[in-house]
């Protein structure tokens, strides 16, 4: 077989998957239209979730930065069997299923849980508020971040790091000067995704922080919310969050390791 | 994130499709052989019940074929997503929802005049050991952490009934003084329990055939009769073996497994037992 042959025989499967990734756009983008989607962006649900979900996405994505960007260093420099462990360790929430890490994260911090004892001691309620949708949110982000992130420490030329020491310059103004500008573009990339994967969060806050209105009722929940009263709302809701999250993974894209790279 | 695109490409790639080739073949003729559902077989009948429902239709389901009915595939959930999926044509016999509200509407996909089987009364659900000392309703005021239905669902609707008559006798500073407590309003009646059995919530609004049903699990403070909504099940079928179904649950072995899981008979008042 010529190889151009080949390359069109391989447009049938790629164009059926290509077809089930984009029909269910399509027919969200069709079905809602313009005056319905004003209609369901309307409805009070709507706003609520809104403050919710950027109150809480942005600061998981702030923790996941403070706490991730140390942890992607540390693992791109870690060698040995300790590094490749904890780096499996900080994949594995990217493969768990949600509703497992909400009941995970109930039977760690919940009331009967396994630090419930402690928290409640420091007077810190965590399920069922706020602070548990921010903590389900870092859990299922982090991983986005810290994989990107230490590819991109990994990434950082070693020698430029040493020339730039043996010229004596002290090691955080050679982080900070030569590490963090070559790693920037898969750090902002992997921040990028953590964002978005954190404003889709579902099945953790749902189990681990529950459904309030105006409280931790974030996007994703308000569109399950929506479909047992308007569906139209529930329509709204997911077409802000398809926006949000095409207008995130462009801006990977842009700014982003290139194609090839990292 | 990336792809090692170099190296012996072009091979690989016409080896994986002659194997999906095959592969495909394979799976044609594996269909084509596969046994078709004899003729003999009788269809089962699919009914969707709401979550309280879980025991007693459990039960329902797994006598009727032994009485001459046909087998019984049984979907449990909350009663406004069965309504949906039913909307959105999922094959549907039977539909059994808490509330009249849910069938509304659906003659149009052939669901006959709907036929009241049960009743059922609200309860206040607490962890084992009752910790929190609840005694009656106005007791959830004084609670940290109190869970509901969604108002969108039967049970959660139920409950602002409650909240409502519990207001018009105690006023609306009372009302206010347990909704503030409330922490979550759950998509269906057995998650609000499940977050009692978790330990979670100090208290919930659930069916007393739910707290009856995790007997062991939770415990039952009843709520006052005069306080109690009317909560009234409605079946209706939209075919001629799930009218058979129906004539089975109003009959009198249908009914007394619903007596045995809790539920009133459709004439008794509300509150009652």
């Amino acid at each position: 077989m010529n190889p151009s042959l080949v390359r069109r025989l391989l447009w049938l499967p790629s164009a059926l998957l290509l077809a089930l990734i984009g029909a269910p756009l399509v027919a969200l983008l069709w079905r809602t239209g313009v005056t319905a989607l004003g209609q369901g962006l309307a409805n009070p649900l709507v706003g609520a979730a809104l403050r919710t979900s950027f109150a809480t996405s942005v600061l998981a994505l702030v923790l996941v930065i403070a706490l991730g960007t140390p942890l992607a260093w540390l693992l791109a420099h870690e060698r040995g069997r300790l590094g490749s462990w904890l780096e499996l360790l900080a994949q594995l929430p990217v493969v768990l299923p949600p509703s497992m890490a909400g009941l995970s994260l109930l039977l760690a911090f919940g009331r009967r849980g396994l630090l419930g004892p402690l928290l409640e001691s420091l007077g810190l309620e965590i399920a069922f508020t706020q602070k548990a949708v921010v903590l389900a949110q870092v859990l299922v982000a982090a991983p986005f971040y810290l994989q990107l992130a230490t590819a991109g420490f990994r990434g950082v030329d070693e020698r430029y790091v040493q020339v730039a020491r043996t010229l004596g310059s002290g090691p955080w103004r050679t982080f900070s000067r030569i590490t963090l500008p070559l790693a920037l573009p898969s750090i902002l990339a992997g921040a990028a995704l953590a964002w978005a994967r954190a404003l889709g969060e579902f099945g953790a806050t749902l189990m681990f922080a529950g459904n309030l209105e105006g409280s931790t009722q974030t996007l994703p929940l308000a569109i399950y919310s929506a479909l047992e009263s308007d569906v139209r709302a529930a329509q709204a809701l997911s077409v802000i969050l398809l926006a949000v999250a095409l207008v995130l993974l462009v801006l990977v894209r842009t700014f982003g390791p290139k194609r090839g790279a990292a | 994130m990336t792809f090692d695109t170099t190296g012996r490409e072009g091979r690989s790639v016409r080896m994986s499709l002659w194997s999906r080739r095959r592969a495909l073949a394979v799976l044609c003729l594996a269909w084509l052989a596969s046994p078709r559902v004899s003729a003999e077989d009788p269809k089962p009948i699919r009914v969707f019940a709401a979550s309280s429902l879980k025991e007693a239709f459990g039960v329902l389901a797994r006598a009727y074929p032994h009485m001459g009915g046909v087998p019984v595939e049984l979907q449990l959930a909350g009663s406004q997503e069965l309504r949906t999926q039913i909307e959105q044509g999922a094959p549907c016999d039977v539909f059994a929802p808490a509330d009249l509200a849910q069938l509304k509407g659906l003659d149009a996909r052939g669901f006959g005049e709907p036929a009241t089987f049960a009743r059922n009364a609200l309860t206040i659900a607490v962890p084992l050991g009752n910790p929190a000392r609840v005694r009656a309703l106005a007791d959830l005021s004084r609670v940290k952490r109190v869970v509901v239905g969604a108002a969108e669902v039967p049970v959660g609707a139920y409950t602002r009934e409650l909240f409502e008559r519990f207001q018009a006798r105690l006023g609306a500073a009372a009302r206010g003084s347990i909704e503030r407590n409330i922490v979550s309003r759950e998509a269906n009646v057995r998650q609000v329990l499940a977050k009692v059995t978790l330990g979670e919530a100090d208290a919930a609004i659930v069916y007393r055939t739910d707290a009856q049903a995790l007997q062991g699990q939770v415990e039952a403070v009843p709520i006052a009769p005069e306080l109690q909504p009317e909560i009234t099940y409605p079946i209706a079928a939209s075919s001629a073996a799930g009218r058979a179904f129906v004539e089975f649950v109003l009959g009198a072995a249908g009914q007394k497994a619903l007596r045995d899981a809790g539920f009133s008979r459709p004439d008794e008042p509300p509150g009652r037992k």
